[in-house]
């Protein structure tokens, strides 16, 4: 791999960790909350587990080696589709964040219209653009996700912590019902380096981290709030809330600022995914800029995300991107035989 | 021309930032910065107060000072009185920076769960609202307005002072507030005209019902057993002579042993003493000693006063069950059904000693 490759890399790596912690410190609202922290961690590793394998799966059966891949237009619409419903519902969940951190909400139209602006300035500036202001991003990730620890150290009691009673394998079922495939990995797919190992070794360290944050949450939040921080609709903001470092008390002020920005980035690279999907759609002289589009799609893929109950929202995502990656398996499989 | 457009996007993007950042909405003139709330009553009759700052416009609403107001209503529910209390004046409250839930004797002594379970609501108030109760009612609460400058700043003080380990927030009591029914202790603060406010005895509940008031070495010794103190002050009197302990690297040292019938839980408390006094004179070498055995004597006396009152009833309020069920899941779930086998199941022993 080259070094413009590996930068490239890189910087998709740290996208999609990104993308993939905003769930992770900003649940998406009405999703099931877990039983405790030693059953979170275990459903954390089965679904990590089981996406690893699904994204390895795919690399190995659809990735020639030293080939570059083509998309066909179907395949592109049916990633079209996948992408704007994904940007739509990251779209309704950032607004909801802000509404509900909000002491007097903003009304819903002026918040996405604010949220669509930016994001669709980011994409418009590139994905090295992009990319470089996730990097500045993460690292403010890294301190907020720091200090959220260190400033809740006094509030922590080991006898808060609870124990599993019943055996690993009844955590199978929920894990199985929390089970979530982001439209993420999708895009991964689509723009990870053309080499199957590099993909894997990508996918393995993105899916290592965020389960390193998603269990340090996990415990944190058992410790300071015991059995009820699995019960608490946003646990980390909850912690957010709780936590102060000396005379400064109001330090979820900081760090929701900095997980908005986290979801911003996780807007903005999914509509950069719609708009990948639709110039990849054009002939390559024809290629213009799609940002217009691409922000008009995530507004179709918000109205028809609201349209869905919150509660089966993700659902539905994991359902789309599944089907994404089985178009994107069939296509190969028939170009192969043809 | 690069400039121009680059001044429009920036002037566009400061423009919708500052939609997001609510200034558009009230000045801080216009907000009453709540610092305290009081509640009292009983199941169809709710006072509450608010603890209300009047100060001149500043951006830092954290050092909202000047003179207290306090406004009350009384109304059926409590969500009722507390929107009747906002009524009583012009402003709109801000509950950011509410810290202090302040509860009367009826409320404490007959709907402490209620109470309780009404803030522990994610969006009710802040998760680190610490809480109190008082010994006066809503009227006599309402009187104290010159008074409460002070009190608010020294609950908020004891409230976050780790190392006398008797601040109790929201947080923490949902965890002891299993179905509106409470067990565990709250603080005690005491204050008035004549007298500083001050902590020196905590309410202990079981089940919801008041048990009454727990202080001294009692209270040290729960706090010790629940690994929220980590000092001991105390003083006893022991054929005619006044003894005054402080001590130094304290530690409660717990042992399981799940080998017996019933699980057991061995507690030595280990540690020196820093100051060690007979009738206000230091003590040193055999005299010393003679008066830690005569200490650890009397923490062994107060610690079973103190299981008597707590654990021997069924109120774990020091989470001795935690400890046991790291040896044995099984066992100590078994045990915590049984309440009437708890007695022989935790022992404690003082081993102080001179420095």
């Amino acid at each position: 791999m080259n070094s413009r490759a590996a930068t490239r890399c890189r910087s998709l790596e740290i996208l999609l960790f990104l993308s993939l912690s905003a769930d992770v410190v900003v649940r998406p609202f009405a999703t099931q909350p877990t039983s405790n922290a030693v059953q979170g961690v275990w459903m954390a590793a089965y679904v990590s587990l089981v996406v690893l394998l699904l994204v390895a799966a795919a690399s190995w059966a659809t990735l020639p080696e030293g080939g570059a891949t083509v998309y066909s237009k179907p395949m592109l619409t049916v990633w079209l589709v996948v992408f704007s419903y994904s940007a739509g519902a990251v779209l309704l969940q950032t607004e909801e964040f802000y509404r509900y951190i909000s002491d007097i909400p903003l009304p819903a139209v002026v918040t996405a219209g604010v949220l669509l602006a930016v994001a669709g300035y980011a994409v418009s500036c590139g994905f090295e653009t992009l990319s470089r202001t996730a990097q500045v991003i993460f690292w403010l990730f890294m301190v907020s996700m720091v200090l959220l620890a260190v400033s809740n150290i006094g509030g922590m009691r080991l006898t808060n912590l609870g124990w599993q009673s019943t055996p690993w394998k009844d955590s199978l079922p929920s894990a199985a019902r929390g089970f979530a495939l982001p439209a993420e990995w999708l895009l991964f797919l689509m723009m990870a380096p053309q080499n199957r190992f590099g993909r894997f070794k990508s996918a393995e360290r993105v899916l290592l981290r965020v389960f390193c944050v998603f269990s340090a949450l996990c415990v944190i939040s058992e410790l300071v709030l015991g059995s009820v921080g699995a019960t608490q609709l946003q646990a980390a903001h909850t912690l957010a809330r709780l936590g102060g470092l000396s005379v400064f008390r109001r330090l979820d002020a900081l760090h929701t600022g900095i997980w908005m920005l986290v979801l911003i980035v996780k807007l903005s690279f999914l509509i950069f995914g719609v708009k990948q999907a639709l110039e990849q759609m054009e002939r390559p002289k024809k290629k213009k800029d799609k940002t217009v589009f691409a922000l008009l799609c995530t507004l179709i893929g918000a109205c028809v995300a609201s349209a869905v109950p919150a509660d089966v929202r993700t659902s539905v995502g994991t359902a789309a991107t599944a089907t994404g990656i089985a178009v994107f398996l069939l296509t190969k499989h028939r170009r192969r035989n043809g | 021309m690069k400039y121009t457009r680059c001044g429009i996007v920036c002037a566009v993007c400061g423009a919708l930032l500052c939609m997001l950042c609510g200034c558009a909405n009230l000045s801080l003139g216009q907000r009453a910065i709540v610092k305290a709330i009081y509640l009292d009553g009983m199941a169809g009759e709710y006072t509450a107060s608010l603890v209300v700052f009047t100060c001149e416009p500043t951006t830092d609403t954290a050092s909202a000072k000047g003179e207290a107001k306090i406004y009350s209503a009384t109304e059926q529910t409590i969500g009722e009185a507390l929107e009747a209390a906002e009524r009583q004046q012009a402003k709109q409250p801000f509950y950011a920076q509410n810290e202090l839930l302040f509860l009367g004797p009826a409320i404490a002594r007959s709907d402490i769960g209620t109470a309780l379970s009404y803030f522990t609501g994610e969006q009710a108030a802040r998760p680190n609202l610490s809480v109190f109760v008082v010994p006066m009612t809503a009227e006599q609460f309402s009187q104290q307005e010159k008074n409460m400058s002070q009190t608010v700043e020294e609950a908020e003080r004891i409230a976050d002072d780790a190392q006398a380990g008797v601040g109790r927030t929201m947080s923490e009591l949902a965890l002891q507030n299993e179905e509106n029914v409470f067990s565990g202790l709250i603080p005690l603060l005491q204050f008035g005209d004549d007298k500083p406010p001050k902590v020196t005895s905590m309410v202990l509940y079981q089940n919801g019902e008041l048990q009454g008031a727990m202080g001294g070495t009692q209270l040290q010794l729960a706090l010790v057993g629940g690994s929220q103190l980590r000092r001991l002050q105390f003083s006893f009197y022991e054929q005619g002579s006044y003894y005054h302990v402080e001590t130094q690297r304290l530690r409660l040292v717990k042992l399981v042993n799940t080998d017996a019938e019933v699980p057991q839980l061995s507690l030595y408390l280990d540690g020196s003493t820093a100051v060690l006094t007979k009738d206000g004179k230091p003590l040193h070498g055999k005299e010393a000693r003679q008066a830690v055995s005569l200490a650890n004597a009397f923490l062994v006396q107060e610690w079973e006063k103190m299981m008597n009152r707590t654990y021997l009833k069924g109120n774990d309020v020091c989470n001795f069950f935690f400890w046991i069920k790291q040896e044995d899941i099984s066992a100590a779930t078994e045990l915590m059904q049984q309440p009437a086998l708890w007695k022989s199941t935790v022992s404690f022993q003082s081993e102080l000693r001179a420095a």
